[in-house]
């Protein structure tokens, strides 16, 4: 299903642990990395070689807010919404954002590069308010550098 | 049992040791609140409701996950753990639309009912609604309105652990966490217990939605009419019509049956038929090509007449009576009755037909001993030969995957077709369609073992394997089906001399081993190296003593204990009130329809489509039945063989007439009149009886079905000491076994005849390999049609073709 390298990845992830179920996270990882989001194909794909119910993998995708279910943006702008973020004003970036890109909360840019969120608790409440951008996080932000992120990967 | 003692809110209370605190204060009189606990699934913890203080724990404690040990010093109420109650029910509040008036679960809502005992009446916070918002249909059966949802998984969990579906699953995150499934349409074995064990009005039977409140329903506990696992269920009524069929209610009113909280698809879902309007609502009398309706008296004249008339002219022996294995016991026995002493003839026979498992084979030395559900779920091994509990006996299943998965018992597989049931399997052998008979001869004879493994096509060491799992429990249960035949059925009484354990160490260090290679298997650090015992890490080793609260586990005296899966619900009780022709040196059904015309002018027939049974012999069944002077035809709906009838009398379903029945583990329990009787129809017992009377004899019932069970409690030895007053105080009890006495048994005769048979198996069949699909369609035993509410209902929803089917 996935490219030679990933399909080799998957088999040595699956040495890594007692039950093969174990390596769901970074399997769907490898599927998001092949089709931007996880599509059907991909969970029930999954499921059948990690021996596990489709409908298990469906609850995890859907647990865990660096998957999606449905493809979104290159880049995912996901605005922490949990409480000292919410404090220390993350409501008005994510406004900011949508308004700057045009987009509604959960929607993708027309481009097919951007895509808004919010997310619960990104564990740095120290550096609040948080904006993840795919892999990468960036604290203490405010509308200001909120813009240069963006504008340097428009 | 060990027990221990604690002391709950100042009392001092014995338990048993290990019980889980929540039932301990239950069965003391002190009912702590909970959503995700439920008798009979694994702890969740979740809901936090059921919290109490222990003393020398720091902090409050969840009741539903604390086994209690000695000494301990509970309190179940104080203002902290009020505190912590309204908190969380105000939470669960916060975004719960509180649409009570438009739910249907109002009135038995365990979330009205906690608010209500343990909360506030408001909730100062709103969160945002749940995705998706709406409520829609997610299966033929189940409606979900997610929104009312309290995230306690029960459902889910149900699912898993009694269904072994996986079919629906908790989706999304926090507040917005919902119920639902892959792809959104849930398709699974439509077994209705997710919706009811949910506590709230989230999860909805399709088929009740909107047709009734609770408290307008009248509930009669009586028993499920369809597979021989015979399950109470608790009738729900209102204005004679029958709505639903649950287990529990929400208000944790149960059946009191030997199902527990458990139903399946069939049970619930079929009661519907008795309201088909397929039903047959007036007597009827052939008048040329058409059947005319006619009054009672008119028709009960000429069947009597007729019936004279024939015996005058021909003999008792011209005249047969058939009756269908769904039948109650009473009726049955009315009709055994009528054809010896008012008929007088043999030939009288509940209809069963090669196909189905030999009952004359299994009862040839005696009564052998019947495990019951709970001695299922506590044997040591279970081992099932030829059939699939999944799709049969639904109960049966359920007991099996309970016994695996909570008591780790070892399950053993021997079966020509994939069966779901494979996945708990400890070895599922698949052996080639007809040859398990073959390995019924394995078990009881080594020597053998390579000839029987050519015929089975299966490895020697599965054999070994199966022979030596046996040899060392202690208690082993034979769940077998209709592909068990006659001599290997009759074969079973050797297991207990043949295969008697070594000595009690053998068993536990059996027993020891079995619970390393799980443990071993959860730790297993390898998963290419496949471990031994099944993958499935849900077969898990931890013993949750939930389902028997506090009882001493069921064992049976015997080291071996049978389930005979028989096809219909009283196919047990058939046997037992003598309405078998073997028994009665008569005719059986088929040799009766095959003599018509000849020895047989007149047949009686009691329920039973004999031309929907014909298995593709219907021209055959249909020219005999032609021949016949008088065919008359007792039945509910309309089938082929009561339109091919001289007199048709429309007769009670299982929901309109009171009774008694027999499960496959032998227990006698009472069926209950839970409405009238719909259109004309009366309970056959009741129409054959009088049938006879207008023939001269009178059976002095007066109208009374208990003066019937009273007549076979003093006829049948099994009935002994039974009434329907204790039946109806005591539930379900079991007829008493009469063991064979192995010195009976000619050993060597019955295994050469066994031998034999393994010899004339075909080896060109081939070994059905097919692997498991997501759900195997269910093979109903039914075969008649009906249009009802429901299968309406499923037509709408996913285009299938009516499977409401009556057990007919
Ligand atoms: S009806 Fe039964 S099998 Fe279907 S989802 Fe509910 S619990 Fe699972
Ligand atoms: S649907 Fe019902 S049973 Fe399932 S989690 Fe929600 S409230 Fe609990
Ligand atoms: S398991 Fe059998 S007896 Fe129980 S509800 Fe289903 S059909 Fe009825
Ligand atoms: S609240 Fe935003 S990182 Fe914790
Ligand atoms: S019942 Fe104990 S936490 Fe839910």
């Amino acid at each position: 299903m996935y490219s030679e390298a990933n399909e080799n990845k998957i088999d040595e992830l699956l040495t890594h642990y007692p039950v093969k179920r174990s390596a769901v996270l970074p399997v769907l990882y490898i599927a998001q990395e092949e089709h931007g989001y996880v599509t059907d194909e991909d969970v029930k794909y999954i499921a059948r070689r990690l021996d596990m119910r489709v409908n298990e993998v469906e609850e995890v995708v859907t647990f865990y807010t660096m998957y999606s279910r449905k493809p979104v943006g290159k880049y995912k702008l996901q605005v922490c919404r949990t409480i000292s973020c919410q404090i220390l004003g993350a409501e008005a970036i994510t406004e900011h954002l949508c308004r700057k890109l045009g987009t509604g909360l959960g929607e993708t840019t027309s481009d097919g590069k951007f895509t808004v969120m919010e997310v619960e608790c990104l564990g740095y409440c120290d550096l609040a308010p948080v904006l993840q951008v795919n892999f990468d996080y960036h604290e203490q932000v405010d509308t200001a550098r909120v813009d240069k992120i963006v504008d340097e990967l428009v | 049992m060990e027990t221990v003692k604690l002391t709950i809110d100042g009392v001092e209370v014995t338990a048993p040791k290990g019980e889980l605190l929540i039932e301990v204060c239950e069965m003391n009189g002190v009912y702590l609140p909970r959503f995700c606990h439920f008798r009979g699934l694994t702890p969740q913890a979740s809901c936090r409701m059921c919290v109490v203080r222990v003393d020398k724990i720091p902090k409050l404690q969840t009741a539903c996950t604390m086994p209690v040990a000695d000494g301990m010093v509970v309190t179940t109420a104080s203002d902290e753990i009020e505190d912590v109650r309204s908190g969380m029910i105000e939470f669960l509040l916060s975004n719960h639309p509180v649409d009570c008036p438009v739910c249907d679960r109002a009135g038995e809502c365990e979330l009205q009912d906690q608010t209500f005992g343990f909360g506030e009446d408001r909730t100062r916070s709103r969160f945002e609604d749940k995705e998706p918002t709406l409520e829609r249909q997610i299966s033929p059966f189940i409606y979900n309105d997610p929104q009312r949802c309290v995230t306690c998984k029960r459902c889910t969990r149900v699912c898993e652990e009694w269904m072994d579906e996986f079919a629906i699953t908790a989706v999304n995150r926090g507040s917005h966490t919902v119920i639902s499934s892959f792809g959104g349409w849930v398709e699974c074995s439509d077994c209705g217990n997710c919706v009811d064990v949910c506590p709230t009005g989230t999860l909805l039977h399709v088929p009740y939605k909107y047709v009734a409140r609770p408290w307008d329903l009248k509930q009669t506990p009586t028993i499920c009419n369809y597979c021989s696992d015979g399950c109470s269920i608790l009738a729900g009524t209102r204005s004679e019509q029958f709505i639903r069929a649950v287990a529990r209610d929400g208000r944790g009113r149960t059946a009191g049956g030997i199902n527990n909280d458990f139903l399946c698809a069939l049970g619930r879902y079929t009661i519907d038929a008795v309201h088909s309007p397929q039903r047959i609502d007036r007597p009827m009398i052939r008048r040329g090509e058409y059947l005319v309706p006619a009054t009672w008296d008119e028709a009960l004249n000429f069947a009597a007449s007729k019936l004279a008339e024939i015996k005058n002219d021909d003999g008792g022996a011209a005249l047969g009576a058939i009756g269908a294995a769904r039948l109650l016991n009473e009726d049955l026995f009315v009709l055994g009755k009528f054809a010896a002493e008012t008929l007088g003839t043999p030939n009288a026979d509940f209809y069963h037909d090669e196909d189905e498992i030999d009952t004359a084979s299994f009862f040839r030395y005696g009564i052998p001993v019947l495990a019951t559900q709970e001695h299922i779920q506590n044997a040591d091994t279970i081992i099932l030969i030829g059939s699939d509990p999944n799709e049969e006996n639904p109960l049966t299943a359920f007991s099996i995957r309970w016994a695996v998965r909570q008591k780790s018992a070892r399950l053993l597989m021997v079966n020509s077709m994939p069966s779901r049931l494979e996945r708990q399997a400890e070895r599922a052998i698949r052996v080639r369609e007809g040859s398990e008979g073959a390995v019924v001869e394995a078990l009881l004879a080594p020597s053998r073992i390579e000839a029987t493994a050519a015929a089975a096509g299966v490895g020697v060491d599965d054999l070994r394997f199966v022979r030596q799992v046996l040899l060392e429990s202690e208690r082993v249960v034979v769940i077998f089906g209709d592909e068990l035949k006659a001599t290997a059925v009759e074969a079973l009484a050797l297991f207990e001399t043949q295969l008697a354990t070594p000595s009690a160490d053998v068993a536990t260090a059996a027993r020891n081993a079995h619970l390393d290679a799980l443990q071993r298997q959860v730790r297993s650090t390898n998963s290419t190296n496949k471990p031994a015992v099944n993958e499935n890490p849900f077969t898990s080793i931890v013993a949750h003593p939930t389902l028997e609260v506090g009882a001493e586990p069921a064992r049976t005296s015997t080291k071996f204990s049978f389930v005979p899966l028989f096809r219909y619900s009283n196919s047990l009780g058939a046997c037992l009130i003598g309405m078998d022709a073997s028994l009665r040196g008569g005719l059986s059904a088929q040799a009766m329809i095959n003599g018509s015309g000849g020895g047989i002018q007149a047949l009686y027939v009691v329920g039973e489509d004999l031309l929907g049974k014909a298995n593709g012999d219907e021209s055959h069944v249909r020219t005999q039945l032609g021949k016949l002077k008088l065919l008359i035809v007792q039945d509910q709906f309309m089938t082929e063989t009561a339109k091919s009838a001289h007199v048709v009398f429309p007769s009670t379903s299982f929901a309109e007439s009171q009774g008694t029945q027999v499960n496959n583990a032998g227990q006698v329990q009472l069926v209950r009149r839970v409405i009238p009787p719909v259109g004309q129809a009366r309970p056959d017992w009741m129409i054959t009886s009088s049938i006879a009377k207008l023939m001269g004899s009178d059976f002095g019932y007066q109208g009374q079905v208990r003066a019937i069970f009273k007549e076979i409690s003093e006829r049948v030895n099994a009935c002994a000491g039974l009434t329907h007053n204790r039946l109806a105080n005591e539930g379900a009890i079991q007829v008493s076994a009469a063991p064979p006495d192995s010195a009976g048994i000619d050993r060597a005769d019955l295994l050469a005849r066994l031998s034999a048979e393994t010899d004339r198996i075909n080896k060109e069949i081939e070994v059905d390999s097919s692997e498991l699909t997501a759900k195997a369609g269910s093979r109903l035993h039914g075969r008649y049609p009906l249009q009802t509410r429901y299968s309406e209902m499923l037509k709408a929803g996913d285009g299938r073709e009516s499977p409401v089917v009556f057990p007919a």
